[in-house]
């Protein structure tokens, strides 16, 4: 039995035996800061540990619902969560004590109008492949202020039901989340924020995940990011509202000590882009990658 | 007053056009962009090229030709683009066309705001197209960054190789696929290279201290143009005594000495600055302690200045925070004067009188020495200590073109050195003079509009850098839409800094943009006659001392250009200005346009050469400055008015212009003269002249009379004898005054041109190169 969480703070998660060494250190960081945590659990529940000490903690076996999902498994609870504030979280991730707050802080200073992740990247606006960004906001590093970002990290991605609408039933069964959460976004008019951290915030327990496997080839994520243009310039509208939001709420003291990046401000104010959503020198080395992953392909075919 | 950045950006960015026949995507002026284009032709089995159209155009969509920035700053490859093309033969498969993914590089020119790509051949569609700017450190990273480039192409072209069909690989296939590497690194290698380091600091910074005297001459010529200087005791900061004695005899009060100076001098009045200490590093903290009392010296000088009936003015400098310091000294002085704006006040002291914030130009004396080539300055080096942006900023930027120094606080080059890194020079200045000998000798200055120093500190150092004819450049902070601040470029991150840096290499862009600088620094930041009274008690210098009187001298014989010389003359921007037209023929027009009040018109026979005609119209001239005119040429709006302030800059006897561009009517094109591109804001040297049609001087200077005698060269020769006579002359500015070439040679004395001339001329733009020096881009 799924229990409902409505009105409240929910987590999601997505888990395979693989990580289940690691899953009570995660747990435990997240459980304290949520009323409900759904974990579904892909392939078996053979040798997950016990976590029934935590009794907001809810596993879903993915036998008994939808086989296995890889990661979209972290959107199958979507069902069961209404009008609350959801987090999707990783299973590879220890999370800060005052995740949720800091997270709810930025909710706050947006009027719930916004997504927020710790992880996210920007994409140029015609990517050449999905591994080809302007810029990458890392989990692990620090970030003084709100960056925009166009692609989120699924895994540390949050958003309240009221404003932005996701349902497991639309996602696409190729695990690509994190486009699907991020080209979601865009359609609903949300901006993806990019939490302001100290270093280190997040803790990565390390391992290999699906995305290096991604990197290693072609993928479906290539050709969704390609579909579409992921330049400033149709940000610029969703990111001007937000500020606008932003500035209303900071007046009535709802921003307190959140700032956002000056580049961006001055990009709406003025013309141009953030530099973050210019390409770097990182471009060319990606975009050889490209090029010899395309030479092993079709050497290979 | 609209401010005149060098760069305006539109309101969308750059983007993704789709795959039709024509791109465009908005710009920013000196940003890199990398176009990607995949082009295939409906036909046909092999390679081949294809032109493309690309062409600028500004915010009020006129074009902006890419010929402006000049051949050092030219990217290859461009005018028109040749991109590879597909045969139809390659497959549609999702990824079969990348491999002819062209990578073409640009930057914007000046002033664009919007850039068109057009495709016309037949038979061509382009099925790829986007434009993305760059973020890229190029001194820093163009190494690498060429590396991976051509790594990437290489892997591209490999890959192309293998998605054409064998038997198309035809010479012309091999051209193309060589083209597609080697373009766009050619063109990267080109962007590399104009963001690539000058010569430094290093042989700059050898002679500053004997340079550190130079701007004294200028104020020495000010002060004997003024009668009675009014002898007032100083106690304060040295820029603030400097500037008091543009106009004024200053004498320092010591802490040790002062009964005996108020005794032995007869003061006209006492100015405490509020600074912590004297410049000579007395009466420390005497006049400003917490709790707002004075220290038991201090207030011996009010009671005895008192008794003497010397006025004790109060010049507060500090910010409104800092005030309580100084309640005592403020309750008892005579005036309080405050350098600021009412707005930044929110109590000020009773009674007290606003200044602007301001400096005397002659002071700083630009162009009193050769400003080194791409050197930067940070004055501020101490914010790189509170705020981890700004050093890491100055990080990025940290090359030998960087100079970290303070001119505010306490500073240990060693300290600044450990915190940067090795390629920073950190260097301790010694005082104002030599402050203002770096400033002279900096291309671009760097602030950071975050620094905690108050009292209008950004705005006072920007104001110092442009008198000494910087631009400088502000590292974030709060941009405001009026005023200097408002009209300085901001930029957020080390690579914006660079793209502003490198659109200030190109020579008349630089000039343009430090032109509208100064004119608003002097039209809002140079004190005037009251403000100068209400310091000192009277104003020692000459009525029209702040605004004099310019008598503009049009020599003609063509009837036809009277109208347009009339319109030169009414459009000048500087209010107190004159006309003498002298029309030197034996027939006089048969009707004249209404003259004006300021507008005199005098007919000479035509066997008086030019030169009486000149002397004619500069003996009837009422102003202290007169200027010459050629009746056809095209002169600034401001043309008046930016000389009255370089004068006043430079105290100097003549100010020239340099004749670099030309319009040719028959072609509708404007020519530079590149030879002459570094003679600008500079002292005239020996063998240099200036342009005839643009030669001025000062009526109380002995400047000599023009020849009556020659018919050829009489500017030249009243240069000669100038230079002769030892007189000072200065060499101004080349985009205020562009130079008509009739498209019949006969209409012309001078006959040389592009035509006859191709290596002294280089083709500058389009049309009349007066339109983009008028251009404002904000």
């Amino acid at each position: 039995m799924i229990p409902f969480c409505e009105g409240g703070v929910a987590a999601c998660m997505a888990t395979y035996p693989g990580r289940f060494g690691n899953l009570k250190q995660v747990v435990a960081s997240l459980v304290p800061q949520i009323d409900q945590l759904y974990i579904y659990v892909n392939e078996t529940l053979d040798g997950l540990p016990d976590l029934s000490r935590w009794p907001n903690v809810t596993i879903v076996d993915a036998r008994a619902h939808e086989g296995d999902l890889s990661a979209t498994g972290k959107l199958f609870p979507l069902e069961f969560i209404s009008r609350s504030f959801v987090f999707l979280v990783d299973d590879d991730f220890i999370y800060p004590p005052d995740y949720v707050a800091r997270y709810r802080a930025i909710f706050a200073a947006f009027d719930d109008r916004c997504c927020v992740t710790t992880h996210g990247g920007v994409l140029p606006p015609r990517p050449l492949w999905y591994f080809d960004r302007c810029r990458s906001f890392d989990a692990q590093k620090a970030l003084d202020r709100l960056h925009l970002a166009s692609l989120a990290g699924s895994g540390t991605f949050a958003f309240h039901q009221d404003r932005f609408t996701v349902r497991f039933a639309d996602a696409p069964r190729e695990p690509m989340v994190d486009l699907f959460l991020s080209m979601g976004a865009f359609d609903q008019g949300l901006p993806i924020w990019c939490a302001p951290r100290p270093e280190r915030w997040l803790r990565h327990l390390g391992g290999a995940g699906l995305w290096e496997g991604y990197r290693a080839r072609l993928t479906h994520h290539t050709n969704a990011a390609r579909s579409r243009d992921w330049s400033f310039d149709r940000y610029r509208e969703i990111a001007d509202r937000a500020v606008a939001t932003f500035d209303a709420r900071a007046a009535e003291g709802f921003a307190a000590g959140l700032t956002i990046d000056s580049e961006l401000r001055r990009a709406l104010e003025v013309g141009g882009e953030p530099s973050s959503w210019r390409r770097d020198r990182s471009a060319y080395r990606q975009r050889k990658r490209y090029f010899d992953l395309l030479l092993k392909e079709e050497g290979a075919a | 007053m609209k401010h005149d950045a060098i760069r305006t950006e539109a309101k969308t960015s750059s983007a993704v056009c789709g795959s039709g026949r024509v791109g465009a995507f908005a710009l920013c002026p000196g940003r890199v962009y990398e176009l990607r284009i995949a082009l295939r032709a409906r036909t046909g089995t092999a390679l081949r090229e294809t032109e493309m159209g690309l062409r600028f155009l500004d915010r009020h969509g006129v074009a902006v030709d890419p010929d402006i920035v000049g051949a050092a700053f030219t990217t290859p490859h461009l005018n028109p683009l040749r991109i590879e093309t597909l045969p139809a033969a390659v497959a549609d498969a999702p990824h079969a066309l990348d491999a002819a993914l062209a990578s073409r590089f640009l930057i914007a020119p000046p002033d664009a705001a919007l850039a068109e790509v057009t495709l016309a051949a037949p038979g061509v569609e382009a099925i790829w197209f986007e434009a993305a700017p760059l973020a890229i450190n190029w001194p820093r990273e163009s190494k690498k960054m060429l590396e991976e480039l051509r790594k990437a192409l290489d892997a591209q072209a490999k890959l192309l190789a293998r998605r054409l069909p064998a038997h198309a690989d035809d010479e012309e296939a091999a051209r193309v696929r060589a083209m597609a590497v080697s373009v766009p690194i050619e063109q990267a290698q080109a962007i590399a290279r104009q963001f690539s380091c000058g010569q430094g600091w290093a042989t700059a910074l050898a002679d500053i201290a004997e340079a550190a005297g130079d701007g004294r001459g200028a104020t020495a010529l000010l002060a004997a143009a003024q009668s009675a200087r009014p002898r007032i005791g100083f106690i304060g900061g040295e820029r603030t005594f400097r500037r008091l004695d543009a106009f004024s005899d200053v004498i320092l009060l010591r802490e040790d000495d002062w009964r005996a100076q108020i005794a032995g001098l007869p003061l006209e009045g006492v100015v405490i600055e509020t600074t912590p200490e004297n410049v000579l590093g007395d009466w420390r903290l005497a006049f400003g302690r917490l709790g707002g009392a004075m220290d038991e010296p201090a207030r011996a000088l009010f009671t005895e200045a008192a008794r003497r009936g010397v006025p004790v003015r109060m010049l507060v400098t500090a910010c409104e925070t800092e005030a309580p310091l100084y309640q005592e000294a403020f309750d008892r002085a005579d005036a309080v004067v405050i350098e600021g704006l009412p707005a930044e006040w929110r109590r000020p002291p009773d009674g007290a009188i606003f200044l602007p914030r301001a400096i005397e130009p002659a002071l700083m004396s630009p162009g009193s020495e050769r400003r080194a080539e791409r050197a930067i300055l940070c004055p501020c080096g101490s914010d790189a200590f509170q705020d981890a942006a700004f050093r890491e900023m100055l990080k990025a930027i940290s090359r030998r073109d960087l100079l970290v120094t303070e001119f505010d606080y306490g500073f240990v080059a060693k300290s600044l050195r450990n915190l940067l890194d090795a390629h920073c020079i950190a260097h301790v200045c010694a005082g104002f003079g030599e402050r203002a000998a770096l400033l002279r000798r900096t291309s671009t200055v760097l602030l950071t509009g975050r620094s905690l120093r108050g009292g209008g500190g950004l705005e006072t150092a920007a104001i110092d850098a442009i008198a000494a004819g910087a631009i400088p450049v502000v590292f974030r902070g709060p941009r405001k839409g009026e005023g200097l601040l408002g009209a300085l470029e901001h930029v957020e991150t080390a690579e914006e800094f660079l793209e502003v840096e490198r659109l200030h290499r190109i020579g008349w862009v630089r000039e343009r943009a430090w032109r509208r600088l100064f004119r608003l620094l002097c039209r809002e930041h140079v004190w005037t006659s009251a403000h100068r009274a209400a310091l000192v008690g009277h104003d020692p210098c000459p009525p029209d001392f702040d605004a004099p009187l310019v008598t503009n001298v049009i020599v003609s014989k063509r009837p036809q250009n009277i109208d347009r010389s009339l319109a030169t003359f009414r459009a000048q921007t500087h209010a107190r200005s004159e006309l003498i037209f002298v029309f030197n023929s034996d027939h006089a027009p048969d009707t004249l346009p209404p003259l004006r009040s300021n507008e005199q018109f005098f007919i000479i026979p035509e066997n008086r050469n030019i030169g009486y005609c000149l002397n004619l119209g500069i003996a009837h001239a009422n102003g202290v400055i007169w200027t010459k005119m050629d009746d056809d040429d095209y002169y600034s709006d401001f043309y008046n008015e930016d000389l009255v302030n370089i004068y006043r800059a430079t105290q100097a006897d003549i100010v020239g212009r340099q004749s670099i561009y030309f319009y040719m009517s028959g072609e509708d094109t404007s020519y530079a003269r590149s030879r002459l591109e570094d003679r600008m804001m500079q002292r005239l040297q020996d063998d240099w002249f200036i342009s005839g049609a643009t030669l001025s001087g000062r009526k109380d200077r002995p400047t000599p009379p023009f020849s009556h005698a020659l018919r050829n060269a009489v500017d030249s020769e009243w240069v000669k004898e100038a230079r002769r006579r030892g007189l000072d002359m200065f060499s101004f500015d080349a985009t205020s005054m562009v130079v008509y070439r009739d498209a019949d040679p006969a209409a012309h004395t001078w006959i040389r041109g592009p035509a006859a001339d191709p290596r002294e001329f280089r083709r500058f733009c389009a049309g009349n190169a007066h339109a983009v020096f008028d251009r404002s881009p904000s």
